[in-house]
């Protein structure tokens, strides 16, 4: 199947790993490998820290296995580190050993869940789902939402698919007075929407159900212009608009794995 | 007499004269008196005097009559009303835009360049920002709205939707139709602003 979208070519998934290494790099040549090794080891902890975050965001089950997999890496960078003196023979304690042994097998472990595209944050799939019957125009985008229609839905059911949606990394979803946005987010912009603190959503791609079941539309420039052509803008989030209401419906059907294999169909690549 | 808003203009005009009350006061004292006895009378030019007094005569305050003397036709004013009541009906004067259906359809005009700036509860746009000109001379304009017309601007088509009728929409946004005036008011402004296009 053509892809709608533009194919990702941007680094800022590798941006953590690159600054932890250059820092590393840094601290190695100016202070020695064991301030390199600590520092290196403490960002990664930090980095754990983070990722936890998102778990405590999401409840994303296998990013409690990230976690866990940063926080042995960072451990067993610092404890290794009081050894790493240039000229000596290089001693590992014990315990060291043990966390390297967990690392790799976390490591493989992650790379499984990567490929399973269990690690993966779906907002390209869902994106690529609104477009797949949208027609090319000449260009008729406006940065303001679109009220799309209603469904009949509970609060409690409405509350339950925005915990499943956060906990499949669908996206995130914002709990407000009279509805709930629900954000598809793209791997690689999870950063931005998890750890910035001035992040405003509602300039993003978002679909938004009110406890009344109004559902509305709202598509990002960014987005938009992140489609290969320039798509009929109206089409384009009605269509969103029943990506996520069949969603929904399915969900409350209890078949919320027809929702994964519709994205796992498209077979995007796992790391975009 | 019920009046628009055109008429009343005109009338407050011509009463807001500083010499109006001393034409009155003349007009009251004599049975009848004509333009130039009035301007002589008061030490302004004639014309003026005749300006007003045919003018008052329009709206039926100063009766007016044609009289042959010794010399060609002229006429003679009287006072025909001693109260004046300047009087606009609002319901009157609106109910036509109110209640008639509009003669067109709508839309977004296609990069219309405003920022749509969403209400608190998210369900309705609570302002409008426009910018008018280009480059440095460049100016935003910033509408807050109603919220009818929030309601109404959120329901509004895209600008490659079917254009829909403002009473479609109305419909839409479960807006009550008390709020018309108003929604019309903004869709006038708008599409003289370039941002909503109206399809006839």
């Amino acid at each position: 199947m053509r892809r709608k979208q533009k194919s990702d070519r941007k680094i800022t998934g590798l941006l953590p790993g690159i600054f932890s290494v250059i820092i590393f790099v840094l601290t190695s040549i100016t202070w020695g490998p064991r301030i390199g090794f600590f520092v290196l080891g403490s960002i990664i902890l930090f980095y754990a820290l983070l990722i936890f975050y998102t778990y405590y965001r999401t409840r994303h089950t296998w990013t409690l296995i990230s976690t866990i997999y940063m926080f042995t890496y960072g451990s067993l960078l610092l404890s290794i580190a009081p050894h790493m003196i240039i000229g000596s023979k290089i001693n590992f304690p014990l315990e060291s050993k043990i966390l390297l042994v967990l690392t790799i097998l976390l490591f493989w472990w992650l790379l499984y869940l990567s490929f399973t595209r269990k690690l993966k944050w779906r907002g390209r799939e869902i994106l690529e789902l609104a477009a797949y019957n949208i027609e090319q125009t000449d260009g008729s985008f406006t940065p303001r939402p679109l009220p799309t229609g209603k469904v009949n839905i509970s609060k409690s059911d409405l509350n339950d698919f925005a915990r499943y949606f956060q906990k499949n990394l669908l996206g995130l979803a914002y709990w407000e007075d009279s509805r709930i946005v629900f954000m598809p987010l793209k791997y690689k912009n999870e950063y931005f929407a998890l750890f910035n603190p001035n992040y405003n959503y509602h300039e993003k791609t978002w679909i938004a159900i009110n406890y009344s079941g109004n559902v509305s539309v709202n598509i990002s420039k960014m987005d938009y212009l992140d489609y290969k052509e320039d798509l009929a803008f109206d089409e384009l989030c009605k269509s969103l608009s029943d990506v996520i209401v069949d969603f929904l419906e399915l969900y409350i059907d209890g078949r919320e794995v027809r929702i994964m294999d519709k994205m796992d169909e498209l077979r995007i690549n796992v790391f975009t | 007499m019920i009046m628009d808003f055109k008429q009343v203009a005109k009338i407050s005009n011509y009463l807001a004269k500083d010499y109006a009350e001393n034409i009155f006061r003349l007009i009251m004292a004599y049975q009848d008196i004509s333009a130039s006895e009035a301007a002589s009378r008061l030490g302004i030019h004639i014309r003026t005097v005749q300006d007003f007094l045919e003018a008052m005569t329009e709206y039926g305050i100063i009766e007016k009559k044609e009289v042959f003397e010794r010399k060609r036709p002229y006429y003679r004013y009287a006072i025909k009303e001693k109260k004046i009541e300047i009087m606009i009906d609002l319901d009157d004067a609106f109910a036509e835009t109110n209640n008639n259906p509009s003669e067109y359809t709508i839309k977004e005009a296609k990069d219309a360049g405003a920022k749509f700036s969403i209400a608190r509860n998210g369900e309705y746009f609570s302002a409008i920002t426009i910018w008018i000109g280009e480059g440095r001379t460049t100016k935003e304009r910033k509408i807050s709205l109603t919220t009818a017309q929030g309601q109404f601007l959120y329901h509004l088509p895209f600008p490659d939707a079917a254009p829909l009728s403002i009473e479609e929409i109305m419909n839409k946004g479960s807006i009550d139709k008390m709020n018309k005036s108003e929604i019309l008011d903004i869709v006038d402004e708008l599409h003289s602003m370039h941002v909503i296009e109206k399809i006839f």
